[in-house]
C-alpha cells in the first residue's frame, strides 16, 4: 500500500498508522465513501480518492 | 471522470446539475446566456475572456485575441465547455465581432468536435471570404490543418451586427454552418475524423462577443474521460453525522482506485484533528457504498 501511495503522491501514513485505505476496483456509477470512528470516536478525516489509471501495479 | 460532492445518488444529480450552471438542463441539452457568469465555460490559456453587461444584457466578451502558441495555426481564444461530449448535435449562438469594418478579414469562430488543443473542428465565420482560411469549415489535426468545405467561396456574411450561427454536426460526420438564414446552410462538409466531442466559442484573431449559446443532442462521457483525484476533510461525528463523501466513476470500463480515510494521521500536519480517544485504538474506519 505504500507504494502506491508513493506512486499517487500521497502523504505517508505512519508506519503502524491507525488510518484506513482501501485498495479496490469499482465499477462505472456513484459512490458514498462513510467515515465513522471506532467505537464512537470523533475527529477530523481527510478523505482521498485517486486514479490509478496509467499507473503500473505497485504490488499492493 | 469522476465528480465529487458530499452526498448520496439524488443530491448528487442536484449538485451536477448546478455545477453546470445551467438554466434548463435535461441529459440533451445546454443554455447558456452569461447571467451568471461563464459557469463551467473554460478559458484558453491565450486570449482574454470577461463577462460584459451591455444595456443590461450580460455576454461573453473576448476582449483581447489570442495569440499563435506554435504547431498549427489554429484558434487560441476561446471558451471550451468541458466535461460534455457532443455527438449528433445542433449548437445556435450569438456572435458579434468588435472589429471594425476596416479588419478586413475580422471573424468569429466556432470549434465542434474538440477532442483536444490540435485536433477539432472550427467554422471561421468571416467578413472575407477566400476559400483557403476566411470563411471556412477546418479539420485542425496534430500538426496540420485542411478545409474541409464543400462550397468554392461562400458568402462573406460577417458585419458588425449580431448574427446567428447555427451548427450542426452528426455523428456520420455531415457538418452544416449556418449564419443567419437558418434555413439553408452557408458551408457544409463531410468529415468522418472526430464524430463528436467538446464544443468552443472564440476568434482566430480578433475581439469579439458571444451570447445565448444553446446545445442540443446527445451527450456521453469523453472517451478519455479521466478520473480526478479528490480530497475532501471534514469533521466526523457520530450516527447520522459521520462523514460522507461522494463520487461519480463515469465512463464504461472499471476504474481501479485508492480510496484513503485519514484520521490520526493529520496530526502529523498539525490539524488539530481532536479525535476524542487515542488515536492507537481507534481510527476512522470507511465503508464505500454504491449509491
Amino acid at each position: 500500500m505504500a507504494d502506491v501511495d508513493e506512486a499517487v503522491g500521497a502523504f505517508a501514513f505512519p508506519a503502524g498508522s491507525a488510518d484506513a485505505a482501501l485498495l479496490m476496483t469499482l465499477e462505472p456509477g456513484a459512490y458514498t465513501t462513510h467515515v465513522a470512528g471506532k467505537s464512537g470516536s470523533t475527529g477530523v478525516s481527510l478523505v482521498e480518492v485517486y486514479a490509478l489509471d496509467g499507473l503500473t501495479d505497485a504490488g499492493a | 471522470m469522476l465528480c465529487a460532492s458530499f452526498c448520496c445518488r439524488c443530491q448528487l444529480i442536484l449538485l451536477t446539475a448546478a455545477w453546470l450552471g445551467l438554466t434548463a438542463l435535461s441529459a440533451s441539452e445546454f443554455r447558456s446566456d452569461f447571467s451568471d457568469g461563464f459557469g463551467i465555460w473554460e478559458k484558453s490559456a491565450s486570449g482574454i475572456w470577461e463577462i460584459q453587461v451591455v444595456e443590461g444584457n450580460a455576454l461573453a466578451a473576448l476582449t483581447e485575441p489570442g495569440e499563435q502558441l506554435g504547431g498549427v495555426r489554429r484558434p487560441t481564444g476561446y471558451l471550451l465547455l468541458p466535461h460534455l461530449h457532443w455527438s449528433d448535435y445542433a449548437m445556435t449562438l450569438q456572435a458579434r465581432t468588435q472589429e471594425s469594418a476596416s479588419v478586413g478579414n475580422r471573424d468569429v469562430v466556432v470549434m465542434f468536435g474538440y477532442v483536444d488543443d490540435t485536433h477539432f473542428y472550427y467554422a471561421h465565420i468571416s467578413s472575407n471570404s477566400d476559400g483557403q482560411f476566411h470563411n471556412i469549415i477546418m479539420r485542425v489535426s496534430g500538426d496540420s490543418r485542411e478545409q474541409i468545405h464543400e462550397q468554392e467561396l461562400p458568402e462573406a456574411r460577417l458585419t458588425g451586427d449580431w448574427h446567428t450561427i447555427r451548427i450542426t454536426h452528426t455523428s456520420a460526420g455531415a457538418i452544416a454552418v449556418y449564419v443567419d438564414d437558418l434555413g439553408t446552410p452557408l458551408m457544409t462538409a463531410q468529415d468522418e475524423a472526430y464524430p463528436g466531442g467538446l464544443i468552443g466559442i472564440g476568434s482566430f484573431d480578433d475581439r469579439a462577443w458571444f451570447d445565448d449559446v444553446q446545445v442540443t443532442g446527445r451527450v456521453t462521457p469523453r472517451s478519455d474521460s479521466r478520473f480526478v483525484n479528490i480530497a475532501t476533510r471534514g469533521r466526523v461525528q457520530t450516527g447520522a453525522d459521520i462523514m460522507i463523501a461522494g463520487f461519480v466513476i463515469e465512463g464504461t470500463a472499471p476504474q481501479r482506485v485508492l480510496i484513503r480515510a485519514a484520521g490520526p494521521a493529520l496530526a502529523d500536519f498539525g490539524w488539530g484533528v481532536g479525535w476524542s480517544t487515542p488515536s492507537s485504538k481507534y481510527s476512522p474506519r470507511m465503508i464505500p457504498r454504491s449509491c
